[in-house]
């Protein structure tokens, strides 16, 4: 159960509720009934007292991490639905002083690219 | 960049530090050219273990195109993550970090050498070859330091193309220093171990493996020039003779068997093999059985080298059963001796129960 989950369509309208959170394997489904309906902007905040309950980003970085949002209505009927990427989550930088990449000096030639640099604090996952 | 191949094509490089490879063997550089002038030509290197936090990595390609006179230019490097399981999403582990490279300058004149070539070969594919090459700087010609380099360019498909079979490769110019084979580029980069100023020189290239295909007795061309300070200082050409021909047939037989009646089971195949020709560390054995046995896994069948073999090839050699008829002996990192038969023993095989002496077993050598 989260415990401070609130809902505001304007800065003098904030009402809390409390939404229960499922868990099946890895997907987690928060649940709540909004205390009223309209097709208003509503700016909807998920959180919990509970620092340890709260998310963590992902380990590996991307685009593909989703949610659902689905609207049911009083009579469990799926009036809408929605799937749209959460979250970005960003790689760590290398960092720049550290790279070198000799190049052939003699214009228009071909020759050796000799490139190196440091890995940063994440480690490199196996490439095959 | 890279205006000459096509999408994907691998092009010559060299892990030179920062790498291990227990599962692929090699890096894997494939180049993808720009196909707009808002896009990038872009390199992929794969093929390497986890690379731990804090690694410094050095990576060389050979063979590509530099900028245009007084360009200066930026490269980017990041480190991408495909999701194969999310339709191919992409992340990134590093975000791409834009760095400066260059400017070249005019190319100059450079200097003469004159050289001649040698080479002591068996003159099989597959087999190692030792190269001399002898001769003069011209007067004036630029000392190379230990930064600089020395670079061999023969002919294509004159040594084996891929560069874990010659990373053992030895350069007398480089003992001490780097000595990076090419084998795409058909390149090698020396970095001498003390500076060349003396006009008259002779060094040698050890170990040098034959690539996979017969050559026919044909005058082929060495290129031979100094890079220092990153350009080229001095070049000159040599021709020599080579050929090859295809390697000897490896020879075995089965020595004995416990039990020569039909159905008998539990009983033990001793067998024995002589190369012939050379393999390198990194390849294998392979014995298959004829389809008429039992699967080797199903009669729970173990094989190994007689203890004498296993002291001839090393204690890191070992026999593996790897499929239902099929066993490898892995030198793992030696190389077997061509003259001497190896001996080995496949246990608890149950003979089939008919006349199997039309039915031959087969063993190969090979190397990735």
């Amino acid at each position: 159960m989260f415990d401070r989950c609130t809902t505001q369509t304007r800065t003098s309208d904030l009402q809390s509720f409390n939404c229960p959170v499922q868990r099946n394997n890895s997907q987690i489904t928060i649940g709540y009934t909004p205390p009223g309906y309209t097709q208003l902007y509503s700016l909807l905040n998920l959180d919990t007292s509970n620092a340890t309950q709260l998310f963590t980003t992902p380990p590996f970085p991307g685009k593909h991490y989703t949610m659902r949002v689905n609207l049911w209505s009083n009579t469990n009927a799926l009036v809408e639905s929605q799937l749209i990427n959460i979250t970005t989550v960003f790689g760590h930088y290398l960092s720049v002083p550290l790279i070198t990449f000799v190049i052939p000096l003699d214009a228009n030639s071909k020759g050796l690219f000799d490139l190196s640099f440091t890995v940063g604090s994440a480690d490199i996952l196996p490439s095959y | 960049m890279g205006t000459n191949f096509q999408p994907g094509s691998e092009i010559a490089c060299l892990g030179v530090s920062g790498f291990t490879f227990n599962t692929v063997g090699r890096i894997k550089c494939r180049i993808f050219p720009s196909v707009s002038t808002i896009t990038y030509p872009t390199i992929i290197v794969t093929g390497y273990d986890r690379i731990a936090a804090g690694t410094v990595v050095r990576i060389q390609f050979a063979n590509l195109q530099t900028l245009p006179s007084e360009v200066t230019d930026f490269c980017k490097l990041g480190v991408s993550l495909t999701y194969f399981n999310y339709g191919g999403a992409k992340g990134y582990i590093y975000e791409p970090v834009s760095f400066v490279v260059g400017p070249p300058s005019a190319p100059t004149t450079p200097k003469t050498i004159t050289f001649t070539v040698t080479e002591q070969s068996t003159n099989f594919v597959g087999e190692f070859t030792n190269y001399t090459l002898a001769g003069t700087f011209e007067s004036g010609f630029a000392s190379v330091t230990t930064n600089d380099w020395v670079v061999v360019e023969f002919p294509s498909y004159i040594f084996e193309g891929r560069f874990n079979l010659n990373h053992r490769a030895l350069c007398s110019l480089a003992t001490a220093n780097r000595c990076s084979i090419f084998g795409l580029a058909a390149q090698i980069y020396i970095q001498p171990s003390a500076t060349i100023t003396a006009t008259a020189f002779s060094m040698t290239i050890q170990r040098l493996l034959n690539a996979a295909f017969e050559i026919s007795y044909l005058n082929q061309i060495v290129k031979l020039y100094t890079l220092v300070s990153n350009k080229v200082n001095a070049v000159g050409t040599a021709t020599f003779l080579k050929f090859t021909q295809a390697s000897k047939n490896i020879s075995s037989i089965i020595t004995s068997i416990d039990s020569v009646y039909g159905g008998d089971s539990g009983i033990n195949y001793y067998f024995e093999f002589q190369l012939n020709s050379y393999l390198p560390e990194d390849g294998k054995v392979s014995v298959f059985f004829p389809d008429v046995y039992f699967s080797l896994f199903t009669v729970n069948s173990r094989c190994f080298l007689r203890a004498d073999s296993q002291t001839l090839a090393g204690p890191q050699a070992y026999c593996q059963i790897i499929d239902r008829y099929q066993l490898v002996i892995v030198p793992n990192g030696v190389i077997l001796s061509q003259t001497q038969p190896y001996y080995f023993t496949v246990t608890n095989i149950t003979n089939p129960n008919f006349d199997v002496s039309r039915i031959k077993f087969s063993i190969e050598s090979y190397y990735f």
